[in-house]
């Protein structure tokens, strides 16, 4: 178990500039996921770090050596491709032992391995099949042992899960967790779909436009964005906007308080509010302390455990808000109601 | 409507193959004069037999044709990687300096050829004719290569070097099994481009030394008879069964099935 | 984007890169510009000579060759007897070669599909010569068309197609046929049903189907085919020496003939340039209309 540094990684592609001072540290035998939407680098990121291609600048470290010029038949690391890659004209046993021999183990040890971990994988009896005659679960799993058998540095894995449909998927994103956690390797783990991010890794990278916007475990990314994008990548989120006093900010809606700390006062300042941290209460319901905020309802969105209101502020700013179906409150179209929520929910981001 | 276009078709494949059925009908006839009515025999395979300039110039068809097909393949699969894998400067026009030996008319290359090599000492004969089947082989290897590599993936070497392949080995040991099947049908192509080929043979030849098809025109020339059309027909049988083979190893006209 | 690529694009590995590609492609252009290039430019560097180089005699230049035409006034009739060749053989593959091409991609389907592609394409790869050949058995005296001639009219005189205009034509068309119908085919199988249904929706017959939606459509076909078809003929010297004979006269069998009889190597290279120069106008005529129809050849 190693754990993998970068620093100031850069490349570019003619003007275009894809990743810009990426840092990060992955800790040993966790499992990181590289979140963003298209375009944000965070494939590319991977791919640098595997060898796939060369940084313009920064370095890369694995377990403190410094492997920016190994190249990548001897970086010894585990790549999960998006589209298996799986060789068509081997059979699954001859693509699981191929990077064994490559290390120069041969015979028997080799063969045992490669029944370890087709039993992690659950796939043991399927030796001889090839490639095509697998559904694409159990292409996914072979590509996955075949990653794994080597005992890379580090595991990547770029997008493995988006070719399967969602109960399949969900069914793999427990089995990659369990075999992450048996084999203790080092996982870096690249996806643009925020819950799968949250539900598998110990930390997630929130990337934009070749930045690294956030990194930190999923409860305090969640909770606590540190950018307007990172609060609406992550989740959705509604944004107040004014000038700031001390602890919130004026908006014509009223004044919006928050529990961080503001800076300079008299500045523009945006802060978030997450959905599902609103209520709606009756006229004058709040609690004391408590953030009041009236909009006239648009839209409600019944989906049998939540309901989704939205409504416009009084300068016709759009808010969200997210209830539980405890009890089924008579909310009508048109009605002008009150939201309430805690300042300590209310979390101030930049943009 | 339907019934219209298959009877279209219908007469349009018995145009394509009448003079083919007779021509290899009459070898079988016993008539020197090709006069009917129809007599099976044998007896002008025999008499093909003991052709001795028949003989040697379908012993030098195939002796090029080998040759072309494993020179063209070899030297066009490696241009064809080249052109198809990475790109760089120049490679548009290239592939359109592949255009000239199928696109200009084989008199005019063939013409070319007679009169560079005379000029150059290279002169004629098998080993000019050599050359100039090569030459016309390649862009038709380098298409077909070409072709199969569009269904190869990328990644597949990527991940052969993610476990510990080098480059080279890679290519060895996942994108050369993979190209087989494309590599051997244009060894077929290659082959029968070369085996069919009269033009350029006709320029680069030299009394007693030439191709079959050469030889067959000759023959014309001074006269029909019918061992001609037995040689024939076996020649066509020959390049009938290539190209079906080609045909089964490529799917044309079918599905492609490969992903 | 290929690995190999990636890693060399840091300057370091660059010049390995390129030097493997240079490696790869030597072999196959060398091959080339010995076999085809080079040539073609000795070919032009002949067509400027007096007279073919004979050692040890000074080499004379001229550029009468190239006014061959104005020196040898029925070259004129050749050239334009190989246009009408061409044109007559195009033509007919036009007529023959689409319908057939359609038929092939609407009219069948499945095996048999596979099956009759495969048998139009099959002539195609056989030797040239033979087919030619073939063809004087049906056409000459006592052949195949004289005996089912006679069959119907008994008292018939002996009928015999060879050595005329059309039996050129018969044999330029039976042995360029399949190129028509394999691009008009191209063409037609990426006509989808719905256009057809579409148009029917719309009231449209039958001839109003074909004119304004098939036609249309296979029009990249129909021009590439008759490119790849016209180019060879009006070059061909081996089917009007075979099926034309004595009136088998042609640009391609003059410039055979300066080659292999006349030894007027010279006027042969000029003659061959001139054509050469109407076939590349041709192709730079006919890629601006094919770019222009937005079709990638």
């Amino acid at each position: 178990m190693i754990g993998i540094d970068i620093a100031s990684i850069g490349k570019g592609y003619g003007a275009l500039r894809v990743l810009d001072q990426v840092s990060a540290s992955f800790k040993a035998g966790e499992f990181t996921s590289l979140l963003g939407p298209s375009g944000s680098g965070k494939t590319t990121l991977l791919r640098i770090i595997g060898g796939f291609i060369e940084p313009d600048d920064g370095q890369i470290r694995f377990g403190g050596e410094d492997v920016t010029h190994v190249p990548l038949w001897r970086r010894k690391v585990g790549m999960v491709f998006q589209s298996y890659a799986l060789f068509p004209h081997m059979s699954v046993h001859d693509n699981v032992i191929f990077g064994l021999n490559r290390q120069g183990i041969k015979g028997e040890a080799a063969r045992k391995e490669v029944a370890r971990v087709l039993e992690m994988v659950h796939l043991t009896g399927f030796e001889q099949r090839k490639p095509k005659q697998l559904s694409g679960g159990q292409q996914q799993r072979v590509a996955l042992a075949r990653a794994i058998v080597t005992k890379p540095r580090v595991l990547l894995l770029d997008e493995p899960l988006s070719a399967l449909d969602r109960r399949l998927r969900q069914d793999m994103q427990i089995e990659l967790r369990r075999i992450q956690r048996e084999s203790g390797l080092t996982t870096i783990f690249v996806t643009h779909d925020q819950e799968e991010a949250l539900t598998l890794s110990d930390t997630v990278a929130i990337l934009d436009k070749g930045r690294i916007v956030q990194e930190g475990a999923p409860l305090d990314i969640y909770e606590r964005p540190r950018t307007r994008f990172a609060a609406s990548f992550l989740g959705d989120a509604n944004f107040f906007m004014g000038k700031s006093l001390a602890g919130g900010v004026m908006t014509p809606g009223g004044v919006i308080r928050t529990a961080d700390a503001m800076p300079a006062l008299g500045a523009l300042a945006t802060l978030a509010v997450r959905p599902e941290k609103m209520r709606l209460v009756p006229k004058g319901g709040a609690d004391p302390g408590e953030n009041i905020y009236t909009v006239t309802v648009r839209e409600i969105i019944y989906a049998g455990a939540v309901s989704t209101f939205i409504g416009e502020g009084a300068d016709g700013n759009q808010v969200k808000v997210l209830s539980q179906n405890r009890d089924i409150t008579d909310v009508e179209h048109g009605q002008s109601v009150e939201l309430a929520w805690s300042p300590a929910h209310t979390v101030l981001v930049v943009d | 409507m339907i019934a219209l276009g298959r009877a279209f078709l219908a007469a349009t494949i018995f145009f394509l193959y009448l003079p083919i059925v007779v021509m290899v009908a009459l070898a079988f006839n016993a008539s020197p004069l090709y006069t009917l009515p129809f007599q099976l025999t044998f007896h002008w395979f025999v008499v093909l037999a003991n052709n001795g300039p028949l003989l040697s110039a379908t012993y030098n068809s195939l002796l090029i044709a080998v040759a072309t097909s494993i020179l063209a393949t070899a030297v066009g699969t490696l241009a064809s990687l080249a052109l198809n894998r990475r790109s760089f400067r120049g490679q548009s026009l290239l592939k359109v300096l592949l255009l000239p030996p199928i696109a200009i008319p084989w008199l005019i290359t063939g013409t070319a050829m007679l009169v560079f090599f005379f000029w150059t000492g290279i002169g004629r004969g098998l080993h000019a004719m050599l050359i100039g089947h090569v030459a016309l082989a390649i862009p038709y290897v380098v298409l077909i290569i070409g072709t199969g590599m569009q269904t190869l993936r990328a990644d597949l070497e990527e991940a052969a070097m993610s476990m510990g392949s080098t480059p080279v080995h890679a290519f060895f040991a996942v994108t050369l099994p993979l190209l087989a099947p494309s590599i051997i049908a244009a060894l077929l192509f290659a082959f029968a481009v070369s085996l069919d080929q009269f033009v350029v043979s006709y320029f680069l030849a030299t009394p007693g030394v030439s191709t079959l098809p050469v030889e067959i025109y000759t023959s014309i020339r001074k006269g029909f008879t019918p061992e001609i059309n037995a040689i024939s027909a076996i020649f066509l049988a020959v390049s009938a069964i290539l190209v079906l083979i080609f045909a089964q190893l490529s799917n044309l006209g079918g599905n492609r099935d490969r992903h | 984007m290929s690995l190999a690529s990636e890693v060399k694009t840091k300057g370091r590995r660059r010049p390995s890169a390129s030097w493997a590609t240079a490696a790869l492609l030597t072999p196959a252009y060398g091959w080339l510009t010995l076999a085809v290039f080079l040539p073609l430019c000795a070919m032009l560097f002949f067509s400027f000579l007096k007279r073919s180089p004979i050692p040890g005699r000074p080499l004379l230049f001229t550029i009468d060759n190239y006014l061959a035409f104005i020196k040898r006034p029925y070259l004129f009739d050749v050239a334009w007897r190989s246009i009408e060749i061409g044109l007559w053989t195009t033509g007919l593959c036009v007529l023959v070669g689409l319908p057939a091409a359609l038929a092939l991609a609407r009219a069948t389907s499945g095996r048999s599909k596979h099956i009759l592609f495969l048998l139009i394409i099959l002539p195609f790869w056989t030797n040239g010569l033979v087919r030619v050949f073939s063809w004087t058995m049906v056409l000459r005296e006592g052949g195949v068309l004289d005996f089912a001639l006679h069959l119907f009219m008994p008292s018939a005189p002996t009928f015999s197609l060879l050595y005329s205009f059309p039996a050129i034509i018969i044999g330029l068309v039976h042995a360029y046929l399949p190129y028509m119908v394999l691009t008009c085919y191209l063409s037609a199988s990426a006509i989808e049903d719905s256009y057809i249904e579409a148009a029917r929706s719309l009231g449209a017959r039958t001839p109003t189907v074909f004119w304004k939606i098939l036609l249309p459509l296979c029009l990249p076909g129909l021009i590439s085919g008759s490119i790849l078809i016209f180019v060879p003929v009006i070059g061909s010297f081996m089917e009007p020496r075979i099926l034309g004979g004595r009136i088998g006269v042609t640009m391609g069998t003059v410039i055979e003939d300066q080659f292999t009889a006349a030894f007027n190597w010279p006027l042969g290279a000029a003659l061959s340039f001139t054509m050469l120069a109407v076939v590349l106008l041709i192709f730079a005529a006919s890629s601006r209309v094919l770019a222009g129809r937005g079709t990638i050849q």
